[in-house]
């Protein structure tokens, strides 16, 4: 496949489970070699992980022998200039003073603002997130959705977010990718208006519009369906 | 403390037959015909006060304590460090795990005249027997330490940036912690078991050696008192791991649970 991220895009990849789109993020991020085909940044081949790229994963991974503030400065020198700076992107997410806690006493949906205050610190041009709000309970999920809009959009770095919530692909995103077969199914442009009201026909159309994409043999074979009416209104604002 | 305190009879249960047999103690032990055999609590602290004062009591116990943490100073040490290279690069477990798990087998107080003739009846002996029944457990442990730490947590940090020193020293040490401490219980207790039968081996000074000498002249208090005296060092040994345990894995859940409820 061919892909291309534009600076400051916040991209949604989604796709059945064994899709592939975890392992694509992967190689994006340097986790995993690709067994074919090249990586550009900003024009520039490169391989493996770099500092200008941070991921958040379905867990959180933080190091629970560390308090919070220690997990958010990982990797990071050891100053005063460093500490306060933790303590804001803290704050940011949602946790001022809770730097002093251990991970483990910690809710799910806090320990993912903090793995997602560590990713912040280092200012990352490309931010991937694999499926990071799955293990999250509906509330906090939009909660947390909300969050990243907001981070994202004060920040401006390329978001790649891989997710199997259709509909938080729509809510998030300015594109759409569905994976199918090891392929690009579908490339859907999602040009609502931020913040996106979930309950509009628009929204709806492009949720029916993304489904269908990763569907569209199946409902070909069953001799087409009431959805493929929704086609005409990719044009549709 | 406060659960102590309470005031209500049930808190004193766990105690009253460690106490009765105290007192039967001390009343057979005041008789004439039992008291070479088993000599009273009483005595047993008389003779205790005698050596006290005259310095051997402690003089004794700093030998064998000496030797007791310089041999897992030594096997421990080794153990520690063959276990974290073992667990972290495969190739190190191909080679040396199975050396190891054969000398593990061997059961090395059996090798007592060996290290006789080895290294004569000195301390170096003493010192190596121990230093050999602690090796295995922290062995043991720390490689399991370092294996059962979660793959996903060091794949994050490398790609957060962390080189090998940061990711040993902030990842994988403080992983294994756990299991390390775990190795250091059971290795205490080998300790002593290794101490004193190491101290059997001729001596001249040494909980050990009072007992011998004591044997000689008859003086069962004596004999009593440095059973006693091991069974004290045993216990400080383990109180001592129970804090350090305790101060270490204060992040871990389930201490957090017991000592703290949410601040």
């Amino acid at each position: 496949m061919d892909l291309e991220a534009a600076a400051g895009e916040l991209l949604a990849i989604v796709g059945r489970s064994g899709c592939g789109k975890t392992t694509l993020l992967r190689v994006i991020a340097g986790l995993d070699a690709p067994t074919a085909g090249e990586l550009r940044f900003d024009g520039l081949a490169r391989t493996g992980a770099s500092g200008d790229v941070r991921m958040i994963f379905q867990d959180p991974r933080l190091l629970p022998w560390r308090r919070v503030t220690d997990n958010v400065r990982l990797g990071q020198p050891d100053d005063v200039e460093h500490r306060r700076a933790a303590a804001d992107v803290l704050e940011q997410v949602g946790l001022a003073g809770r730097g002093g806690d251990w991970p483990g006493v910690l809710s799910g949906g806090e320990k993912q603002r903090v793995a997602l205050a560590r990713a912040l610190m280092s200012q990352p041009g490309l931010l991937l997130l694999d499926e990071p709000l799955g293990a999250l309970d509906a509330f906090t999920r939009v909660d947390m959705q909300r969050l990243l809009e907001n981070i994202w959009s004060e920040r401006r770095f390329t978001a790649v977010l891989v997710t199997h919530d259709v509909e938080e692909a729509v809510v998030l995103a300015d594109r759409v990718l569905s994976l199918a077969g090891g392929k690009v199914a579908a490339a859907i442009d999602v040009d609502l208006p931020r913040p996106r009201d979930r309950l509009s026909a628009s929204f709806s159309a492009r949720v029916a519009e993304v489904l269908e994409s990763l569907s569209g043999d199946t409902l070909a074979a069953r001799g087409g369906s009431p959805k493929a009416a929704s086609r005409p209104l990719r044009g549709l604002a | 403390m406060k659960r102590v305190l309470r005031g209500d009879g049930t808190a004193l249960l766990p105690w009253v037959i460690p106490i009765a047999l105290l007192v039967a103690w001390q009343v057979l032990g005041g008789s004439s015909r039992t008291g070479r055999a088993l000599p009273a609590p009483t005595d047993i602290l008389v003779a205790g006060a005698r050596l006290i004062r005259s310095g051997e009591l402690f003089h004794h116990a700093w030998v064998s304590l000496e030797r007791a943490l310089l041999g897992l100073a030594l096997g421990g040490g080794v153990g520690l460090l063959l276990g974290l290279a073992n667990g972290y690069w495969p190739i190190a477990e191909r080679v040396f795990d199975t050396p190891v798990q054969m000398a593990r087998n061997v059961p090395h107080l059996a090798l007592i005249p060996l290290v006789i003739l080895w290294f004569g009846l000195g301390e170096p002996s003493k010192v190596f027997l121990v230093a050999l029944g602690v090796l295995f457990p922290i062995y043991l442990n720390t490689l399991h330490g370092v294996r059962s730490l979660d793959p996903g947590l060091l794949e994050m940090a490398r790609l957060y940036g962390l080189g090998p020193l940061a990711l040993f020293r902030q990842v994988i040490l403080p992983g294994a912690l756990p299991s390390i401490l775990v190795g250091l219980r059971f290795a205490l207790g080998v300790m002593w078991l290794s101490l004193i039968v190491a101290e059997t081996i001729a001596t001249d000074a040494g909980i050990g050696y009072l007992a011998m000498n004591a044997r000689e002249f008859m003086q069962t208090d004596v004999v009593v008192l440095s059973i006693i005296l091991y069974a004290l060092l045993g216990k400080g040994a383990d109180v001592a791991a129970r804090a350090a345990e305790r101060r270490l894995l204060q992040w871990d859940t389930r201490y957090l649970r017991r000592v703290a409820p949410a601040t």
